[in-house]
């Protein structure tokens, strides 16, 4: 006779109980054809052919209403009869204990810690930390309730071991994960048939998987949001809670580096609505700058006043050498004439 | 020879099958997840994470699973 170790005892216990387990839920469930469905739409029948023989219409009618909402009721439950025909099925496929034994063995080398709790029974396996895009989730336990397996609640939990929850909701510890029950998306079906089978490694493998999935569009709370901040508009990166700027003018959010002053009248602005001096190419908001009369050139009233001064010099300059030009002539004519 | 092919993508599959000898890990993801790259899933033989080329005995248990699967809220 094979001994086995003191550490592989509650394995193999473990996995004779949650074998025991998955062979009871299939018994139990028994099938139950509509039998008085089908009886009591059979006297509906025959009171039909009795009232059509003897001409009693209005019975007849009446019947007719009757038997038809009865076949309705009938298709109903043949339905309901097929859909519980599944569990039958799986008393072939659920793995013997042995190989369910076999799983919990494995889990070791894909886990950093597995626990199996006899008294509760409970197996629970602790995955490596988690980061999803830059955010830190920590480690996660999953713990399996194996009595559970079948019923309509979950059977098993993600606990967050050092819970770096969202900010909006201390319940989500992972973007889908809230008061540990994981939603399992498109590992749904899997889960439940790994499960119903006695397939552990798989199932715990298929729940690792969608924790270091993120599905940016069906979260509980996005990674963007996790912090409490938003990402810059500007550069598109995460920003803290107390990180953020609004742009006074449009309210765009943006990061500390992506945000500027007007030289104006210093409203925090995002790169959309800061402009630049087109002379000196500093930074203003579009009240700040100035469109200048002639060139339409947009100036800050520095560059406007300097344009306008040197405008004018120029003015009388140009004046002034048209004085002197003029003068020159008339020189140049008496010089002439003398 | 027989083996027991474990597809856990999409609803899952879980059945003995009949495969050649000699095939390989290779061989038989390529025939039984045609639309897939390997390296986007964890393929365990027995178990225990295994090179492509490895070679399929008889009794071996092989498992796909996909390494991205999308969780919802």
């Amino acid at each position: 006779m094979k001994r086995h170790s003191s550490d592989q005892r509650p394995m193999i216990r473990a996995a004779m109980k949650i074998h025991e387990h998955l062979t009871s839920l299939v018994r139990k469930r028994q099938l139950r054809l509509p039998v008085n469905r089908w009886e009591e739409l059979s006297g509906v029948h025959r009171r039909l052919q009795l009232a059509q023989r003897k001409g009693w219409r209005r019975a007849s009618s009446v019947l007719l209403t009757n038997l038809e909402y009865q076949l309705r009721y009938l298709v109903t439950d043949i339905e309901v009869c097929r859909q519980s025909l599944p569990p039958w099925r799986l008393l072939d496929t659920i793995a013997p204990a042995s190989a369910i034994a076999n799983d919990l063995a494995a889990l070791t080398s894909e886990f950093e810690a597995v626990k199996i709790d006899l008294k509760r029974k409970q197996i629970a396996v602790q995955t490596a930390s988690i980061a999803l895009e830059g955010v830190e989730l920590g480690a996660f336990d999953l713990v399996l309730s194996w009595e559970s397996i079948g019923d309509s609640t979950f059977a098993y939990s993600v606990i967050a071991q050092n819970p770096n929850s969202a900010e909006s909701n201390s319940r989500v510890t992972h973007p889908h994960v809230s008061e540990g029950a994981l939603c399992e998306g498109e590992g749904s079906v899997a889960i439940q048939a790994a499960l119903l089978s006695g397939r552990l490694f798989d199932f715990f493998l298929l729940v690792r998987q969608i924790l270091l999935t993120y599905n940016s569009g069906s979260a509980f709370v996005s990674l963007d949001e996790w912090s409490g901040g938003g990402s810059c508009e500007d550069c598109g990166c995460r920003i803290g809670v107390h990180d953020d700027y609004r742009c006074e003018r449009c309210f765009a959010t943006s990061c500390r580096d992506c945000v500027s002053s007007c030289l104006g009248c210093d409203s925090h602005l995002c790169s959309q609505c800061l402009l630049a001096c087109q002379a000196c190419e500093e930074t203003y908001c579009s009240s700040c700058l100035i469109k200048q009369t002639g060139t339409g050139q947009h100036l800050c009233p520095s560059c406007l006043e300097q344009g306008e001064k040197d405008a004018g010099e120029e003015d009388e300059t140009a004046e002034a050498t048209g004085v002197a030009a003029t003068n020159t002539v008339c020189m140049g004519k008496t010089a002439s004439t003398a | 020879m027989k083996i027991l092919f474990i597809n856990n993508d999409g609803g899952g599959f879980a059945d003995n099958i009949e495969v050649p000898a000699e095939m390989t890990v290779q061989q038989l993801f390529a025939q039984r997840v045609s639309h897939g790259k390997p390296e986007n899933y964890l393929i365990r033989v027995n178990r225990q994470p295994v090179s492509s080329g490895q070679v399929l005995q008889e009794g071996d248990r092989v498992s796909i699973t996909p390494t991205k699967i999308e969780g919802a809220h």
